[in-house]
């Protein structure tokens, strides 16, 4: 028997997936070890393992797919422990990234501090102070030296950042990713003077257009290598004295698998690993169900973080923001508001309107019913109030939660001040958390050009079933499907993840286009890619590649990303774009007589890194529903308390449909099926509520 | 559930208003995705709001707030005339762009739609835009030397652009061709269009689940909440007055006026009264404020001040101020007074009033760390076209050197280095961005030494740029309108002192070309040879092959004495680049070399001459000086202050440095320090003006009647 196997280390828990070669999954989850992460991972495995009857060791040992997802990188950034940089970049442009194009000053602020104008300030540099050296050289929009590279400029900087005892030093020119030439004469050029340094150029890392995005981002690679090395040996170095068997995996930004040995040199590549995984989880799922345009939420302690499918692809960004530095990565793109289990519920003094969020308890003191000292009412305790979520069978028993503390925070805190009943007021936390999710997830989908109403909707993450009947309704979708793995969703999604390769080259052409360029460039992607798999031991032809290219009409801002189909040639491109773009803007919004330019090109490689089954089965068998089972329970619904039946997960009768309501809970969630919804399983074990 | 502020529960309420923020998000959202535009889609120079039936401006979306206060006053307008003739009916649509009614100058459009439920309507929505080109003599916004509304871009009053849901192609005609950029204004109509349309929908399917009379509570009570709110922050600051006065200069018919905005604001309990009567009379064109600009750019600096506790609600702001200015002055303009540059000239003048005077209010409430001297100063702007070589026509405006300034001093930080402004989306492009859409070669974009105002707290830097014609035999056309070059636009506080002042000018037939091809790239203008010129900020030019345009703008201002700032943060300045060593000598008094760091004990014998130089300079006699506010004690030696003991002087402009040394050859204005005649502490910095120089309007009893404090 093989195994694939998906971790996702998080702040609080560690979630762990196994997969078997025939398609069953078992899961389970630990808390995280923060000094020794592979102290969690092994007990999440250890727990997992449980279910199977089987020791962590064979499993280690005959695994063919180890991944993990982690947010070691992250906390490394956020912690500023990273390594001493010294910046090399073209004279007169040695600020750019302090003036950081002004909006550095209030970019990726929290939800509450954007408006809070006078806090405003720029993130530290990731560079050390005064170790930034500009040098002579020009390259222009065309790719064409203007000015030349002055080597004894660079070799006097080399010196000076020697001096100031850098560990690292990032190399970003302008235009470099057109040409090349002087960064790799200046990364030569350090190799030769300089052998211990560590360099990094921005023409590899991230060769897009744009220098202060280009720029930060190779900044950030220098800063987190020598770290990631370190970290990613040490876990894989652990996991191998437990006995793994095969080379540890990595969850990238894209939603794909790289060898731990390839992402500790490009770092920057992995940062945004944690929810992604579950987007890549929903996908294969949605695929195997025929489901193209289909929304993805997990509601958290913390945070709703969702994410789109659209015609079965996740939607990318070419940008995102990591502790306030903008930096330019291909990653799956997840929106997050502060609307969590521990989203905080307060009752304004001078106007009496009752907040929730974006202020969170956290999972440290965490909601008033945890009993580890937090005094503040937030959604779990509402939850727990009305019945929704048991407090007795909370994390399949492991924690009992204390009711009579949260009716009682609530009472005070909110249900008083308001002149309310308790259910009401904790009603009310859950109507107002309910309908900022579903205000966020119909913002998101129009801006795709599409009603919210064609989407399929997945709901994991520790609340998100619990909430997912609610806000699908909002929206107005008429399906949502509660994946059989959705308290661990990002383990799963990467514990089936493909080995994946995201290649850009920004290559600025304005219509009418020379079709020998575009091949060029295409090719060389393509080259490029079946290099990196063969130098990753892989097999280059059982890859795929498709490639696509981001336009836009000339005087205009907009750019679609527009796939390139093998023939196609530059027509085919370019219907294909005004297509794309009437499609989001709306028939009639081509401005086609402006002419239209590329700018970017990617290439998007994926490989299988095992071999398994689309149908995803639960670990344990079907029995037959013994009626003796049933339980009910009180379940505040439409304004009143309501005896619902409570069933398990696992003893849902296959095929055949049950009305709401009815609480649906197995080991580490709770759906909530309302009334007017119905719920039943499909083949693979997923539970799908019909909301109409 | 009731609440005890009535009519609607608290659920209800919070998820509605969630609900309606959600709403004009997606109205943005259909704004800037049919645009397309740079203007809109780079700079977010748009937004949308949604109206009561009042026409107040309730919920805005999260752009320019201008743009949503416009939207109100249009349907003011219209509400009041157009209810019998033509109507106003489901499916209609109104536009202008006239800023005696609405927008602050011509360029902004707004187009405002009614919503009803049923028969009824219950409030409106709208959307904004700044277009690239309204007609008038000059390409682009501003008409050179407009000696009236006549001779700029003509202002289109509110019409019916869409009746029963139909678009008018009679009154889209008549709009389009105003404008040189018929078919960008055909879009960004047809984006206002759509926004209003979205946004409209989706308040009517909430009138259908909820009810009308709900959503009518809801944007009641959202506006109720806010005016609370804001009182209530108001009412624990002690009752005061205080004043301002702020400069703008003008450079027309061949000589450059100053125009003052005088403002005296007092509190009284939870309410704001500015006064802005004695500011200078209204000039002929281009700069004027209009009476729904003033009141637009009060509400907006009370926003960006207050937006850490308040929603942006305007029309809840709106109910705590009150407004008295004279009509026929710059900030109260009367017809046919020209207004093209609306939102950047005259207009400023007023947001930098009201920000100063705010932020002294909470610094005397005990809250400095929400106080700053200023968000952005007067902008350095050029509009530009060129054609290329293979025909291709470049046109857009550069907006680098304004939106790269730094911001002023805060109460309890310093100010940001080329971070100006209060909207958390205003950007800049890169580099690489406009060499790909322009015609041109950067020699430098950096932030620019010694250009921050020096204080305990000292300004943001600022930012400077050189660069030269790249793809083209020229870019024939550019076409200058800055201010803030002839003073300093800020005001300092506690004797901080000011940040330099903006600049554009040419090095014209300089050698760069030829370096660059030997392989040398220097920013020294000194080895560049040419001729350096310093154009008027108003005019038309051009930038042949060899010519270098320079653009710097400003630093932001100080607070508190320079010489009391920790020298620590002072070489931190000159290790970041943004301070030289001499400056940190000449305007903080520290001794240090790169090479050494500071040297203690030369840093406490100069700080100390400097404050016996301060205490020996010739004694100095504005005639306002006696108006202006004194603090009780000296924040140094503690010693109280009066009149009798505290010295007055001139601080020369050639000692401080880049940026403003070039005011020495004006002559126009004097910058004042007022110290403490024991210490030599600066509690009070500020630039007058003489009278004998002239300001257009303004009457000697008026100069006389002192500056602000």
């Amino acid at each position: 028997m093989t195994y694939t196997v998906g971790i996702d280390v998080g702040g609080t828990f560690t979630d762990c997936v196994v997969v078997d070669q025939a398609g069953t999954a078992w899961m389970d989850k630990s808390f995280t070890t923060p000094e020794d992460l592979s102290e969690g991972i092994i007990d999440a495995l250890r727990n997992t393992c449980g279910h199977l009857g089987i020791e962590a060791e064979k499993v280690l040992q005959e695994c063919q797919v180890f991944g993990v997802g982690t947010t070691s990188l992250i906390n490394r950034v956020v912690s500023r422990r990273g390594a001493r940089v010294g910046l090399i970049t073209t004279k007169g442009h040695e600020d750019a990234v302090l003036i950081g194009r002004v909006v550095a000053r209030s970019e990726g602020l929290a939800e509450q501090n954007r408006f809070d104008v006078a806090a405003w300030n720029k993130p530290e540099p990731l560079f050390v102070p005064g170790s930034v050296r500009g040098v002579t050289e020009r390259i222009d929009s065309l790719g064409t030296v203007v000015a030349s590279l002055n080597e004894a400029e660079v070799l006097a900087a080399i010196s000076d950042l020697k001096a100031i005892r850098v560990d690292s030093i990032a190399v970003a020119l302008l235009w470099s990713f057109l040409n090349p030439t002087h960064e790799q004469r200046v990364r030569d050029l350090i190799n030769q003077a300089a052998p211990e340094i560590a360099v990094n150029i921005s023409s590899e890392i991230s060769p897009s257009l744009g220098e202060f995005e280009r720029t930060n981002t190779t900044l950030l690679n220098a800063y987190l290598a020598p770290g990631a090395a370190n970290d990613f040996a040490q876990m894989e170095r652990r996991l191998q004295e437990y006995g793994l068997g095969c080379g540890l995996l990595l969850m990238q930004s894209n939603g794909g698998l790289a060898w731990a040995n390839e992402l500790q040199r490009k770092p920057v590549y992995g940062l945004a690993a944690g929810p992604i995984g579950g987007v890549v989880g929903v996908q294969k799922l949605a695929r195997a169900a025929s489901q193209s345009n289909v929304v993805c939420t997990d509601m958290g302690g913390t945070s709703f973080d969702a994410g789109l499918i659209i015609d079965g692809q996740p939607i990318f960004s070419s940008q995102s923001i990591i502790e306030r530095h903008r930096i330019q990565v291909p990653s799956i793109e997840v929106t997050s508001i502060g609307a969590g289990g521990g989203s905080i519920a307060t009752v304004d003094e001078l106007t009496g309107e009752l907040h929730v969020g974006p202020r969170s308890a956290g999972s440290t003191p965490g909601p008033v019913c945890y009993g580890n000292g937090g005094i503040e009412p937030t959604v779990t305790d509402a939850n727990v109030v009305l019945g929704r979520i048991d407090p007795r069978s909370f994390w399949g028993g492991r924690r009992e939660l204390d009711w009579h503390a949260a009716v009682e925070s609530i009472q005070r805190r909110i249900a008083e001040p308001l002149g309310i009943d308790c259910q009401s007021a904790a009603a009310g936390i859950i109507d107002i958390v309910d309908a900022r999710m579903a205000d966020l997830l119909r913002t998101m989908t129009i801006a795709t050009g599409r009603d919210p109403r064609d989407f399929v909707l997945y709901a994991y993450g520790g609340a998100g079933p619990v909430h997912v009947g609610s806000y699908a309704r909002q929206l107005g979708a008429s399906l949502i499907v509660v994946p059989l793995c959705a308290p661990v969703q990002s383990a799963f999604g990467i514990a089936i993840g493909n080995f994946s390769r995201h290649l850009s080259q920004s290559q600025p052409m304005k219509e009418p286009y020379d079709s020998e360029s575009i091949d060029n460039v295409i090719e060389q992607l393509i080259s490029q890619a079946r290099h990196d798999w063969e130098s990753a031991g892989l097999d280059p032809n059982l890859a795929t590649y498709q490639t696509s290219v981001d336009m836009r009409f000339s005087y205009q801002v907009h750019e679609i990303r527009v796939p390139i189909e093998a023939g196609a040639g530059q027509i085919g491109i370019i219907d294909g774009f005004v297509d794309k773009y009437e499609d989001s803007f709306g028939s009639g919004a081509a401005f086609r007589s402006a002419g239209t330019e590329m700018l970017t090109f990617h290439l998007v490689s994926t490989l299988p890194a095992a071999n398994y089954k689309h149908s995803i089965r639960s670990a344990e068998g079907r029995p037959a529903p013994s009626p003796g089972k049933l339980r009910k329970r009180d379940v505040f619904f439409e304004g009143q308390m309501v005896q619902t039946p409570v069933m398990n997960f696992m003893d849902l009768p296959p095929d055949q449909s049950i009305d709401g309501p009815v609480i649906i809970e197995s080991a580490n969630t709770t759906v909530v099926v309302h009334p007017g919804q119905s719920a039943m399983t499909d083949h693979n074990a997923n539970l799908l509520v019909r909301t109409q | 559930m009731t609440s005890a502020s009535g009519g609607i529960d608290p659920v209800t309420f919070e998820i509605l208003r969630h609900r309606l923020i959600t709403i004009a998000r997606e109205g943005a959202i259909a704004l800037r995705n049919v645009s397309g535009s740079p203007t809109v889609a780079l700079s977010n120079d748009c937004n949308v709001a949604l109206l009561n039936d009042s026409g107040e401006a309730v919920i805005v979306g999260p752009t320019i707030v201008t743009h949503a206060l416009a939207c109100g006053y249009a349907c003011d307008y219209i509400a009041s005339k157009f209810e019998e003739n033509p109507g106003i009916a489901s499916g209609d649509m109104f536009l202008t762009n006239d800023p005696y009614v609405s927008t602050p100058h011509q360029t902004c459009s707004v187009v405002v739609s009614p919503v009803f439920s049923e028969d009824e309507r219950i409030g409106w929505t709208g959307a904004g835009i700044h277009v690239a080109d309204a007609g008038g003599s000059t390409p682009g916004q501003v008409a050179l030397g407009a000696q009236s509304i006549w001779d700029e871009g003509p202002p289109l009053p509110p019409v019916k652009i869409v009746q029963k849901g139909e678009l008018r192609s009679d009154i889209e005609g008549d709009w389009l061709s105003r404008s040189r950029t018929p078919a960008q204004n055909a879009i960004d109509l047809r984006a206002k269009i759509a926004a209003n349309t979205v946004m409209q929908r989706r308040i009517e399917e909430l009138c259908k689940r909820y009810g009308a009379q709900t959503i009518r509570s809801v944007f009641d009570r959202i506006v109720t909440s806010v005016e609370m709110q804001l009182r209530s922050i108001l009412s624990d600051i002690p009752d005061g007055v205080w004043s301002e006065e702020t400069y703008l200069d003008y450079f027309d018919q061949d000589q450059t006026d100053l125009y003052v905005c005088r403002l005296s604001m007092t509190k009284r309990g939870g309410t704001l009264f500015f006064d802005f009567s004695g500011s200078s009379k209204q000039a002929p064109g281009v700069i004027n404020v209009t009476r729904p600009a003033l009141e637009g750019y009060v509400i907006r600096a009370l926003m960006a001040t207050f937006g850490y506790a308040i929603p942006p609600c305007p029309a809840g702001v709106a109910r705590v101020i009150e407004i008295d200015a004279e009509k026929g002055t710059f900030v109260d303009c009367s017809f046919p007074a020209g207004t093209s540059k609306g939102t950047t000239s005259g207009t400023y003048a007023v947001f930098h009033a009201v920000t100063s005077c705010v932020s002294k209010m909470l610094v005397a409430g005990g809250m400095p760390e929400r106080a700053i001297t200023t968000w952005r100063a007067h902008m350095p702007l050029l509009d530009f076209a060129a054609i290329g070589v293979t025909g291709r026509r470049f046109a857009g405006v550069f907006t680098d050197g304004g939106l790269g300034q730094g911001s002023g001093a805060r109460g309890t930080q310093d100010g940001i280095d080329t971070g100006s402004g209060s909207e958390p989306e205003v950007t800049v492009p890169n580099v690489e961005t406009n060499e790909l859409r322009y015609p041109w070669l950067y020699l430098f974009r950096r932030q620019a030494i010694d250009s921050a105002g020096a204080g305990f707290f000292r300004g943001g830097a600022g930012i400077e740029i050189a660069l030269i014609p790249h793809g083209v035999e020229e870019i024939g056309s550019i076409v200058l309108h800055s201010h803030g070059t002839e003073c300093p636009s800020s005001p300092p506080f506690e004797g901080g002192l000011p940040g330099s002042v903006n600049e554009v000018s040419f090095l014209r037939g300089s050698s760069i070309m030829k370096l660059m091809k030997q392989g040398v790239l220097t920013s020294a203008f000194s080895e560049l040879g040419g001729t350096r010129e310093i154009p008027k900020p108003f005019g038309r030019t051009r930038l042949e092959g060899s010519d270098i345009l320079y653009c710097r703008g400003a630093g932001g201002s100080g607070w508190g004495d320079p010489l009391d700032r920790d020298p620590e943060m002072v070489w931190g300045d000159v290790v970041a680049g943004t301070l030289s060593v001499n400056a940190a000598k000449a305007l903080y008094g520290i001794v240090g070399s790169t090479e050494s760091g500071i040297d203690a004990p030369a840093t406490r014998l100069e700080r100390s001459a400097q404050l016996q130089s301060r205490l020996c300079a010739p004694l100095f006699k504005p005639k306002n000086v006696l108006t202006r506010a004194l603090p009780a004690i000296c924040s140094g030696c503690k010693t109280p202050l009066h009149d009798s003991n505290i010295h007055v002087i001139e601080i020369p402009w050639e000692q401080l440095g880049n940026g403003l040394s070039s005011l020495a050859d004006h002559k126009q204005f004097h910058l004042v320090g007022r110290l403490c005649g024991t210490c030599g502490r600066l509690f009070d910095t500020y630039s007058y003006l003489p009278t004998e120089r002239g300001v257009p309007g303004l009457t000697e009893t008026q100069l006389d009647r002192g500056f602000g404090g």
